[in-house]
């Protein structure tokens, strides 16, 4: 399995309005394998776009070095076989979604039949077939995130850079997000996520590195994280009354009612059938087993200790000093 | 004879033009090459993608309600001062035009004119010369200096219209001198003719320049459109040469639609009046003004990587147009009343400022030397593309610094 991404205590400092420095990116060193998909997630303001406009050459770094496919990424033969989906894009606006992509595509050098045919086929895998000659400014933001998506897939890259490609879409075009994922890492692709969205980076990812006010707190495996751990936990409707839970508490480990539940947390699987017949009793119904697990959400609020904006901002969408719009001033 | 003589000035001046506006081109594509190639060869730069750059800025442009806005009023004031001026062309005397107030104006301006005297019926453009002489130029073409005595010119023209009949000296018989004279006479309100609506086009060229060139790199940095161009396969070099291509493409298409028009309205009513309807000095002047045009957008680009908008559009329509007064900043940094350290100071702005002023005035005004001294106008073209592509160079600078 060769690198496709290799970062060696990779920095970027920039100089505060009011003096001091941030440390956007601290002495990060990671390494994402070919054929994976590798998802990067942190707080808003973290360095996770940072990191990236950093790979792709965009800033340049402090210190530290870096190299993509094997290589550096000044070099032009690397770059027509990355894919790259930015956060807060937006395409020139009076161009048609066709035009779009055909300007794409002509910056990868490719002419005649072939440009023809990877407009065809980015058109179709972004479900953008009857838009094709729709402008972009009448897009809805969704569907502009689509129009991104294609041109990031236009050169059929090996290494896709997805920057919070969820943002804008809607629950059937994120499950087409995740299809298309899916779809690229079948075909050997690498994939570069940057993702806000945890559940999403439980089903399609491969590995999680977590960063933190600059800093990589850990690289794991998803599996890893959420692998299934001894115990199982009965979901049943709210048992509210003690003189019901007191027989349920001797064989459970934990009994907790949380969100309109009741949730049993018993050793083994095989004390199920003993606890079927308490629930029955107090009037409640049994709603499933499940195989007791880490959540990515869990593993994350554990590892990161600041607060990102959009955990604690009065909005979602507003933006702290320090996040990753503000890190360019 | 006259006749003779006047066909072939006018054969003259027309090779002329024809050469420049082909060899200038030439000229520029030639130095363009050389830099490029250079560039090329250290593998920054290729052509394909700078011009897909450059495809997309001029299509994303054409949308733009801006530029058709501007546009659009440019083209309704060119028509309507290119339609309303040839309304005089059948009223040839001096008497005729006078009685119409949007010349009598113009007429006005120019009697502060050395040796116009409009109470003579006389409408010459002469120029002074250093030996005392009186010069007149007609057609594309320099003629002998006349002498001239206590001031007053030897040539008076009484003519009784543009196209009456042919001047004759005091003597009666057909003279030369009066032949150039009257030549230059049609010529001086030729130009009147369309000097206005020129210079409308010219502005409204300039503003939308000024409009595109100032938001262009902004507008695409801050909204993100650039995030997802410059990881492509192609360097900074190409993206920013094949944007500033895109504008200036743009704003020399604008000059050249409002050109043709005034250019064929200017030809429908010399067709009508039996007069040729070809204005060479329109078509060199479409050839040369891209020259400068380049350097407005160069400019305020450059400056907007360093400045907001608003200010870095101000400062460089300040400089581009201080570039159209340069000579004459050079005749004060060299009089001899101008303070030592200031007449430096002025010398370095003369250097530093884009020579500007022959590619506008000099093809409007009859006392300027533009068409008829080809070797000036030749060198002015090397030096406004050698400045041009110092410009794309500092660009090319100051946008590989810039951290995204």
């Amino acid at each position: 399995m060769s690198t496709h991404i290799k970062t060696d205590r990779l920095t970027k400092v920039y100089p505060k309005p009011g003096g001091g420095q941030l440390r956007a990116v601290d002495e990060v060193s990671l390494e994402v394998y070919s054929g994976e998909v590798f998802a990067y997630v942190g707080p808003n303001g973290a360095g996770k776009t940072t990191t990236i406009k950093l790979i792709l050459g965009l800033t340049k770094p402090t210190s530290g070095s870096f190299e993509i496919l094997g290589s550096s990424i000044k070099d032009r033969s690397i770059r027509a076989r990355v894919g790259f989906l930015p956060e807060d894009h937006n395409f020139y606006s009076y161009l048609t979604v066709e035009t779009i992509l055909d300007f794409y595509a002509r910056l990868f050098g490719l002419a005649g039949r072939d440009r023809r045919n990877a407009i065809e086929r980015v058109l179709e895998m972004a479900g953008l077939q009857d838009r094709r000659s729709t402008k972009v400014k009448h897009l809805s933001k969704g569907l502009q995130q689509r129009v991104g998506l294609a041109q990031a897939l236009i050169n059929d890259p090996d290494l896709l850079m997805l920057d919070e490609p969820q943002s804008g879409l809607d629950p059937l075009g994120q499950a087409d997000l995740r299809t298309l994922i899916n779809h690229q890492k079948d075909e050997g692709k690498t994939i570069f996520l940057n993702t806000h969205v945890l559940s999403d980076v439980e089903r399609i990812a491969d590995r999680v590195g977590i960063i933190d006010s600059g800093q990589l707190k850990t690289v794991r495996s998803v599996k890893e994280i959420t692998g299934a751990q001894e115990g199982v936990i009965v979901k049943a409707e709210p048992i509210r009354e003690e003189e019901h839970l007191a027989p349920i508490r001797e064989i459970a480990v934990s009994v907790e009612t949380r969100e309109g539940y009741t949730y049993i947390e018993l050793a083994d699987e095989s004390m199920v059938a003993s606890v079927l017949p308490l629930i029955k009793k107090a009037d409640s119904k049994f709603v499933t087993v499940e195989q007791k697990r880490v959540h990515l959400e869990d593993f994350f609020k554990g590892t990161v200790t600041s607060r990102g904006d959009s955990w604690v901002g009065p909005t979602p969408s507003a933006k702290e000093p320090g996040s990753d719009e503000d890190e360019k001033a | 004879m006259n006749d003779l003589i006047r066909n072939g000035l006018f054969i003259w001046d027309s090779i002329l033009a024809i050469r420049w506006s082909i060899l200038i081109p030439l000229a520029l594509l030639l130095i363009g090459l050389i830099w490029f190639l250079t560039v090329y060869l250290k593998g920054k730069f290729r052509f394909l993608p700078a011009l897909a750059i450059a495809r997309v800025t001029v299509l994303d442009s054409i949308g733009r309600l801006e530029v058709v806005l501007l546009l659009g009023i440019g083209m309704l004031i060119v028509g309507v001062n290119g339609v309303i001026p040839n309304t005089m062309q059948g009223r040839n005397t001096l008497e005729d035009w006078m009685d119409n107030p949007y010349f009598r104006e113009r007429f006005e301006d120019l009697s502060s004119v050395p040796g116009f005297a409009p109470e003579d019926d006389e409408i010459l453009f002469p120029e002074m010369q250093d030996d005392g002489n009186l010069q007149l130029s007609a057609g594309q073409a320099e003629f002998g200096d006349i002498s001239v005595s206590n001031g007053e010119p030897d040539v008076i023209v009484s003519g009784d219209g543009l196209d009456g009949p042919t001047p004759v000296d005091s003597d009666g018989q057909p003279s030369r001198a009066e032949e150039i004279a009257a030549q230059t006479r049609t010529i001086a309100l030729e130009s009147l003719i369309w000097q206005a609506a020129f210079l409308m086009a010219d502005f409204f060229v300039a503003l939308i320049g000024f409009v595109l060139a100032m938001v262009v790199l902004p507008n695409e940095i801050n909204r993100g459109v650039i995030l997802s161009i410059l990881p492509k396969p192609l360097s900074r070099e190409e993206y920013v040469f094949g944007k500033a291509l895109g504008i200036w493409i743009i704003v020399s298409g604008c000059f050249l639609i409002l050109a043709l028009e005034l250019g064929l309205i200017q030809g429908v009513f010399d067709i009508f009046a039996g007069r040729n309807p070809w204005n060479w000095r329109l078509i060199t002047a479409m050839a040369l003004f891209p020259f400068k045009y380049a350097t407005l957008v160069l400019i305020i680009m450059g400056l907007t990587l360093r400045l907001p908008e608003v200010p870095a559009g101000i400062i460089g329509v300040a400089y581009f147009a201080t570039g159209h007064f340069v000579d004459r900043i050079y005749e004060i940094a060299v009089s001899p009343a101008i303070n030592p350290v200031l007449g430096f100071g002025l010398k370095f702005a003369y250097w530093i400022l884009p020579h500007l002023s022959h590619a506008t005035f000099g093809i409007l005004d009859r006392d300027q030397t533009l068409i008829t001294n080809w070797n000036e106008l030749w060198g002015w073209v090397w030096q406004i593309s050698i400045y041009n592509l110092l410009l794309l160079w500092l660009l090319s600078w100051l946008f590989r610094r810039r951290s995204l």
